[in-house]
């Protein structure tokens, strides 16, 4: 699903070397979590799948699903099956969460060549992914994570991803701002999206999110690299033992 | 260097003077009443001393009117009036439709409203209108001065007390032609109590310089919805100048929507004179470049003068700037000595989509009261880049996310139209803009 070679990447305005190598391979239906303290670049990979701007890839390859990722826009990488569940998802004032959501729908269709949704064919199929992950549909009505609370965006951000049903979905720091009842909340509804033919990336610092999306196998990022990579077993030593040993390295 | 262009200047403002003096000497005033020759003699004389403002006045800071100065537009008789007018808006129960300044009736339907409120053209009614007509108006401006020596139609509008009037009124004023100057003047009377929508939209096609002044006086307890659609040619100047008093618990609610013309000033000076009175100032600009090549320039300037104690204000304008387009806001909100009590808040946002495009906001707060909430704030910005990358992460192509972007930008002031389908017509009319402009 997902081929990682030899990525380096850096911040361009700064010119600053970021990524220094990550191979990592994911494959279809797989969940793999990368772990790592904070600045080792586990969100810059993220960003740089997705295809922010301001970053350059300065060396290496990603292949998605036959494709070279790096070759493409943001929106053509969506078409393609990529979603990024964003750390800090942003507020679009005036914008309606569920013309948002028919819009991106309807656009992948079209760049898929599907046939598009009409706006009550929309209505029925994301009132039933909003029962399914236990989501209240007043949220569709109000303006794309304007005054939502933190558990409210990320919940927002797993009903997008039931909504666009990627193959590669990636959860950056999906803990991050959330108490223990709305991480187990957002848990649920990733768990709940859960399939054979999708393959989820989970970033995180925490081995807490790991409880609840448990992962196939676990890596350790570091400075640029990943430099250690096991069963799930791994995030518990990490909790026990830190990262310190990786960061001297 | 500085001295050779000023001087030249000098010249241009006094070279236009004589051209309109004797415009207004040739036309025949015989009709008029003495005090109506008084008001345009009085108008004349405020044009001739200072000419079209040049940008040393203050006021006129960052709207250029060299090429009026310049005499660009003087010849009044238009050549032609081909400008096709379509039938009425599908939201409005009557209409009246000024060509070229000049009412057309066989273009207006107004008896849908005959016998709820008095409709006329002003040059029917304007010499019998003696102890109402002017009092708001300050006629001393140059611009406003020449209007009332010009001026020879506009709408005349009167609701009686307490008469709550439910269909919507289409005002439509088309210029056409080629550097021609009308001078429409409206006055508006809402008795007490009662309650109008009313819509106004300007079109045309061709170099036409207009000049409008409007008189609005919402008394005690009544209600006014004042809509403005400005799409005026993108060669055309169009100035406008409205003078509005507030009574006691009442409500003037404007919104302005302006896509049109090479240059426009819509001004606004209002006094709420009453306890319990509310002004709603609100608006969007949507520019880009102009016919010939420069920048369309919109200016809002706006004047609040809360006179008494408990009562409020709010403003917004936002403005869309593509291409080499020009926004200007002056707003100016005073709030007297003894007027305690007083909300006001305004806020001037502007996107700037081109890095060409530029923007004045001067905001201004002069309080003489102590227990008064006053806010004011300006941001100028462009797209938000996160929330394009948000948007386009999603499947959302690149044009259609900053569509999206500005829409919703230019949305949240356009939601704040009271009237459902005015509401949808204005955000049609800028999603058209957009369609057109934006997206490419």
């Amino acid at each position: 699903m997902l081929k990682i070679s030899n990525l380096h990447a850096a911040i361009e305005s700064v010119n600053k070397p970021i990524l220094k190598g990550v191979d990592l391979e994911i494959g279809t239906g797989e969940i793999h979590a990368i772990m790592g303290p904070n600045g080792s670049g586990k969100s810059t990979l993220s960003y740089v799948l997705s295809g922010r701007d301001g970053y350059e890839v300065t060396g290496g390859s990603v292949d998605f699903a036959g494709q070279d990722l790096m070759d493409m826009e943001p929106e053509e990488r969506a078409a393609a099956g990529l979603f990024l569940a964003f750390q800090y998802p942003v507020e679009i004032p005036g914008v309606q969460t569920m013309t948002f959501l028919r819009t991106a729908l309807n656009e992948i269709k079209k760049a898929r060549g599907e046939k598009e949704i009409d706006a009550v064919g929309f209505l029925k199929f994301v009132r039933e992914k909003c029962k399914s992950l236990n989501i209240s549909d007043d949220m569709m009505r109000r303006a794309v994570n304007v005054g939502f609370s933190g558990g409210e965006k990320k919940r927002n951000e797993t009903l997008q991803m039931a909504v666009l049903e990627p193959k590669l979905a990636i959860l950056d720091e999906t803990d991050s701002g959330l108490d223990i009842d709305a991480l187990r909340v957002v848990a649920d509804g990733v768990n709940a999206l859960r399939s054979e033919n999708r393959s989820m990336l989970v970033i995180t610092h925490y081995q807490r999110l790991l409880d609840y999306i448990v992962p196939d196998k676990v890596h350790v990022m570091a400075n640029g690299r990943i430099v250690k990579s096991g069963g799930k077993e791994l995030a518990l030593e990490l909790e026990e033992h830190g990262y310190a040993q990786y960061e001297a390295a | 260097m500085l001295n050779t262009k000023r001087r030249k200047e000098t010249d241009q403002v006094s070279s236009v003077i004589p051209v309109y003096q004797s415009l207004y000497s040739n036309k025949d005033h015989s009709s008029d009443p003495n005090w109506l020759r008084e008001t345009r003699d009085a108008g004349m004389s405020a044009f001739a001393g200072q000419g079209f403002p040049s940008v040393r006045n203050e006021k006129w800071k960052y709207t250029n009117l060299a090429s009026l100065s310049a005499g660009d537009f003087i010849a009044v008789e238009p050549e032609n009036d081909a400008f096709k007018i379509g039938p009425k808006s599908a939201w409005a129960e009557a209409r009246m439709v000024f060509v070229n300044g000049v009412y057309r009736e066989e273009l207006s339907d107004i008896n849908a409203l005959k016998g709820q409120v008095k409709v006329v053209r002003l040059h029917h009614s304007l010499s019998t209108m003696k102890d109402y007509f002017g009092f708001l108006v300050d006629t001393a401006l140059p611009t406003v001065g020449l209007n009332s020596a010009l001026m020879q139609d506009g709408y005349r509008v009167v609701v009686a007390d307490k008469a709550k009037i439910d269909g919507i009124l289409e005002l439509v004023f088309a210029n056409s032609g080629h550097k021609n100057a009308v001078f429409p003047r409206n006055s508006l009377k809402l008795g007490k109590g009662s309650e109008l929508t009313l819509v106004e939209r300007h079109v045309g096609q061709g170099s036409y310089f207009t000049n409008s002044v409007g008189e609005v006086d919402v008394q005690d307890g009544a209600k006014f919805h004042h809509y403005r659609l400005q799409d005026d040619d993108i060669s055309a100047i169009s100035l406008s100048h409205s003078f509005v008093r507030v009574g006691a618990d009442a409500l003037y609610d404007n919104f302005a929507l302006s896509t049109g013309a090479k240059l426009a000033r819509n001004e606004i000076s209002c006094v709420i004179e009453g306890e319990g009175g509310h002004l709603n100032l609100l608006g969007a600009y949507l520019i880009s470049d102009a016919a010939d090549g420069k920048g369309q320039t919109c200016d809002t300037t706006t004047f609040i003068d809360h006179a008494v104690a408990n009562t409020t204000s709010k403003e917004i304008y936002k403005g869309v700037l593509d291409g080499r387009g020009h926004g200007v806001f002056q707003g100016k909100i005073l709030v007297r000595e003894d007027a305690q009590k007083i909300e006001g808040n305004q806020l001037s946002r502007a996107l700037m989509l081109s890095d060409k495009a530029e923007i004045n906001t001067k905001p201004e707060l002069e309080i003489y009261a102590d227990d008064v909430i006053c806010s004011h704030g300006a941001t100028v910005g462009d797209l938000d880049e996160e929330g394009l990358f948000y948007l386009r992460s999603r499947g959302i192509p690149k044009t259609k996310a900053r569509a999206l972007l500005v829409k919703s930008f230019v949305g949240e002031v356009l939601e704040e139209i009271h009237n459902e389908a005015i509401r949808e017509a204005f955000t049609e009319h800028a999603s058209n803009w957009l369609v057109a402009n934006a997206e490419g």
